[in-house]
């Protein structure tokens, strides 16, 4: 595991805002930490880049302890969520800052640098722009150049913090598509930080989904969407819709209306939490309206398209960093449609 | 596995990966500690060689009064004749278009730009009663130079830019919906500079005052020239400062220093508090 | 912003404008002339005259002496509390600040007066001095101190809110991007405040230059020693010779207009970056 973290923790002022957190990454991964605001996210992200020190725990890449290297040593290319362009140098010195600033001895020739920053600029297609200055500049170019000074000190990890965050959605759509593609060319282990679910679904190999400094649960965006770890994660995935009922005998009973429950269902009080997607609606002949697919899924058409049948194959997780499951979070394995997931009634859904 | 909890230890400075706080700050504390702290501690601790009995006689006996009433009353004047003429120089440098109104606004600052020793003789030369002013107001028979009246004149120059300065910005802000609100709910225009813009505009007003007020209350060098310096007639506090000093009447000067000191900061309490009040109505 | 509005009152306009300039002019632009006018009421020698004494030189020597110590020494107080106070979070930050702002709401007379408390025959620190052969009022020294304390806020009251406004991500971006101290000094922090420093420091030298109460108390008026132009303006003034006090003021007023002007230049021409120090 290039990227490995263990127990790290963190408090603001008695505020927790990573709570023994453990991540692996894998080499070449594009990693997506997905959670509301205040799930602490950011501090994480923070915390590789070394930007944050963590109060316990260990930060690790490719063996060396990351918590004891300074920024400069762990080259890490961070892109903030405002990109912090320099505002009075222009794109060309932007992107070619980092190599400016290295020691002497490690410093490239001045027309290495020149052919590194036009190279980049061709990376991120912003060629001709190189003597513009960052406020003349529209939002997804300053995105690019922040992206193209983060690359251009090769960085061993390439952190972006809500990279689209200050756009709009359709310049957004395209740089996502192109972000994409641009770690596919550098495969450059890539994490980076979003609330945004069909972001992070849509982009990401693997997504980590985190809630008041917790991981609720790491898994592909397939897997994720199929089996939901918690009822936290089935509800920041998709709206889902939530109705009290109770199981008794195996058969599970929401307001008058009867189904067998499904394998390993709590008894008593539950919360049955339904997707509207998943709801097949027939004329009571028993024959369903439709061919059974679900009429609309928010999961992204690229996930969608290998269809329900994927299944347990999670589609991008690498051999080395299977998702990882825990089941014992989850009440119910996967039922057939249209009972989503069920789960030990809270206080707070108790009719 | 267990987190260590570190959440409750008391932190005095949050880390950072920036360098320099330790050299910025020591040099920070240090600078003003020799050029600001231990200075003024000097002036809050030496008048008590007097005795309290002592420092009360150096700072009321019947002409460091004078002084102080006249620093205090005619400061308190001119901030308030700076705060109306203030207002209407910031209003109409906002909302009015003249040619040459670059000009105006820039020689607005002219009061904190000129040297107050050349304001004061500048001053001294116009209202002294040979002076181009000063001989027309003799014919009316009102004296100005080496009178409290001398006095006033010299504060309302100095304090001049403090409370355009501090009204500009907000006016410049102030939202136009606001008052066109007004106008529709069929207000008048001066019920809408009343009800509408004075009130958005009062904190700003009153801490411009305030500072015009601070800056007159210990103002010396354009005001010594024009006063005459009569003692418990046209002499202010800080000329007294400068006597006792003279004089080697180090505690007396400490103590009439720290009086002055001690009401300003009285003063600008009271309005910064009046202006806390008004802001919190404006919130409500 | 459609600041320029018609004045919905017929007349109100030329009447605020008028009153509004009519002030201007008698507080403001008359004692500038009578200044000039004064100057030179015994014509171009008269005014020239005041320039032969080299009394008056040494006092030009010491008042650009005194602002080339005080000036450089409070801009660099002024970056480093401005660095220390926007870039990182610690307690009692609020009372540094209030400490910084201290000077101005103090009298001029009072800043000069702290400095002979401390050091004049009958200060705290006299033995100590005498012991050392040392004098610090009536000297240069004492000059510098008053000065340095007169003038301390000006350059930290223009970094701090700029650099406030700009927040640490540059910074904080160039330290991932490998940069040491320095270079994130002088490639990222100071080319980003560098007008507001330098108009800071505009204001700095001009109070420095003009300082009258302050210098006045701890300076004992030695003429051709510690004597500054605003002094030399005063002792001409009260021996009664007004053309060459008047002369000698035009100096300082015309370094006051130039202040003025490069100052209307700077937020002119960089409005957005002094914005957030438009307030005095």
């Amino acid at each position: 595991m290039p990227l490995s973290i263990q127990n790290l923790t963190k408090t603001f002022r008695g505020f927790t805002a990573l709570d023994a957190i453990a991540l692996e990454v894998g080499e070449g991964e594009f990693l997506a930490l997905l959670g509301p605001s205040g799930s602490g996210k950011t501090t994480l992200l923070r915390i590789m880049a070394g930007l944050d020190q963590p109060d316990a725990g260990a930060v690790a890449f490719d063996g060396e302890d990351f918590l004891v290297q300074t920024p400069r040593q762990r080259r890490v290319g961070l892109v903030f969520q405002h990109y912090a362009l320099f505002r009075h140098m222009t794109v060309a010195d932007n992107i070619a800052f980092g190599l400016k600033v290295r020691p002497r001895g490690q410093r490239p020739s001045k027309a290495d640098i020149a052919a590194r920053v036009s190279e980049l600029l061709r990376l991120v297609q912003l060629e001709g722009l190189e003597k513009r200055y960052p406020a003349q500049l529209s939002g997804g170019q300053r995105q690019r150049v922040a992206l193209a000074r983060a690359l251009a000190i090769q960085p061993r990890l390439l952190l972006l913090d809500e990279p689209f965050g200050a756009l709009d959605a359709k310049v957004r759509r395209e740089l996502r598509r192109w972000l994409r593609h641009i770690h596919n060319e550098t495969g450059v282990t890539t994490v980076f930080v979003t609330h945004d679910q069909e972001e992070a679904l849509d982009l990401a190999d693997r997504v980590a989904i985190l809630k008041d400094g917790r991981i609720e649960q790491v898994a592909t965006p397939l897997d994720l969407y199929q089996h939901p770890a918690s009822a936290f994660v089935h509800d920041f995935l998709g709206g889902a819709v939530h109705l009290p009922g109770e199981v008794v005998d195996g058969v599970l009973a929401v307001d008058g209306w009867r189904a067998p429950a499904p394998d390993g269902s709590p008894v008593g009080p539950v919360v049955l939490a339904v997707r509207g997607e998943d709801l097949i609606l027939s004329d009571g002949s028993g024959d369903p309206g439709s061919d059974g697919q679900p009429a609309r899924s928010p999961l992204p058409s690229r996930h969608r398209d290998r269809g329900p049948g994927a299944g347990s194959r999670a589609p991008r997780a690498r051999p080395h960093c299977p998702a990882r499951r825990r089941p014992d979070r989850a009440a119910s394995t996967r039922p057939h449609p249209p009972v989503q997931r069920v789960k030990r009634a809270g206080r707070e859904a108790a009719p | 596995m267990t987190a260590v909890p570190l959440s409750r230890r008391w932190r005095w400075k949050e880390p950072s990966v920036l360098p320099g706080f330790g050299l910025t700050f020591g040099f920070t504390v240090l600078y003003l500690s020799l050029i600001v702290l231990i200075p003024l501690a000097a002036l809050v601790v030496r008048p008590w060689e007097l005795g309290p009995a002592g420092v009360w006689e150096a700072a009321t006996n019947p002409r460091a009064l004078a002084a102080l009433r006249l620093s205090f009353v005619a400061g308190g004047l001119a901030a308030l004749i700076n705060a109306v003429m203030g207002l209407v120089l910031a209003w109409v440098l906002v909302r009015y278009d003249f040619p040459g109104k670059r000009i105006i606004d820039a020689l607005v600052d002219l009061p904190f730009a000129l040297p107050t020793a050349v304001a004061g003789i500048a001053l001294t030369a116009l209202y002294a009663p040979n002076g181009p002013i000063g001989s027309v107001l003799t014919d009316w028979g009102v004296r100005v130079a080496y009178t409290p009246l001398g006095v006033l004149i010299a504060l309302i120059f100095v304090g001049l830019p403090f409370v355009v300065r501090s009204v500009q910005p907000v006016l410049e802000d102030l939202d136009h919906e606001i008052e066109e609100a007004a106008e529709t709910l069929g207000a008048t225009p001066f019920q809408r500079a009343r009800l509408v813009v004075l009130p958005a505009l009062l904190p700003a007003l009153i801490s411009g005052a305030g500072l015009a007020f601070a800056r007159a209350v210990g103002e010396y060098g354009s005001v010594i020239f024009i006063a005459g310096n009569m003692p418990q007639r046209s002499e202010i506090a800080p000329l007294l400062v400068v006597i006792q000093l003279e004089q080697f009447n180090y505690a007396g000067a400490a103590a009439i220093g720290l009086a002055m000191l001690a009401l300003s900061f009285l003063i600008l309490l009271t309005l910064n508090g009046l202006q806390a009040v008004i802001a919190r109505r404006g919130r409500a | 912003m459609s600041a320029v509005r018609r004045s919905p009152v017929r007349g109100l306009a030329p009447l605020l404008i008028g009153v509004a300039l009519l002030w201007l002019a008698l507080v403001v632009l008359l004692p500038l002339g009578m200044v000039f006018a004064e100057a030179f009421r015994r014509g171009l020698d008269g005014f020239l005259d005041a320039f032969s004494e080299p009394d008056a030189w040494s006092a030009v020597r010491l008042t650009l002496l005194v602002a080339a110590i005080s000036v450089p020494l409070n801009a660099l107080f002024g970056l480093a509390a401005a660095w220390c106070i926007t870039r990182y979070e610690f307690r009692g930050k609020a009372l540094l600040t209030t400490l910084i702002d201290l000077p101005f709401s103090v009298s001029p007379v009072i800043s000069g007066l702290v400095w002979v408390l401390l050091f004049g025959t009958a200060g705290w620190f006299a033995p100590l001095l005498d012991a050392l052969g040392v004098r610090v009022i009536f000297t240069v020294t004492g000059l510098v101190l008053a000065t340095i304390l007169v003038t301390l806020p000006f350059v930290a009251r223009e970094l701090i809110p700029l650099m406030q406004q700009q927040g640490a991500d540059e910074e904080l971006a160039a330290v991932t991007l490998g940069a040491g101290p320095w270079a994130i000094f002088s490639r990222v922090t100071l080319p980003n405040v560098r007008w507001a420093l330098l108009y800071g420091v505009l204001l700095c030298n001009a109070r420095a230059m003009g300082e009258f109460g302050a210098v006045s108390v701890v300076s004992g008026h030695i003429r051709g020693l510690t004597n500054t132009l605003p002094l030399h303006v005063e002792i001409l003034y009260n021996e009664y010779d007004f053309v060459g006090a008047f002369a000698t003021a035009t100096v300082l007023a015309s370094l006051a207009l130039v202040t003025l002007l490069i100052k209307s230049l700077l937020e002119w021409r960089f409005a957005d970056e002094l914005a957030a120090t438009r307030r005095h």
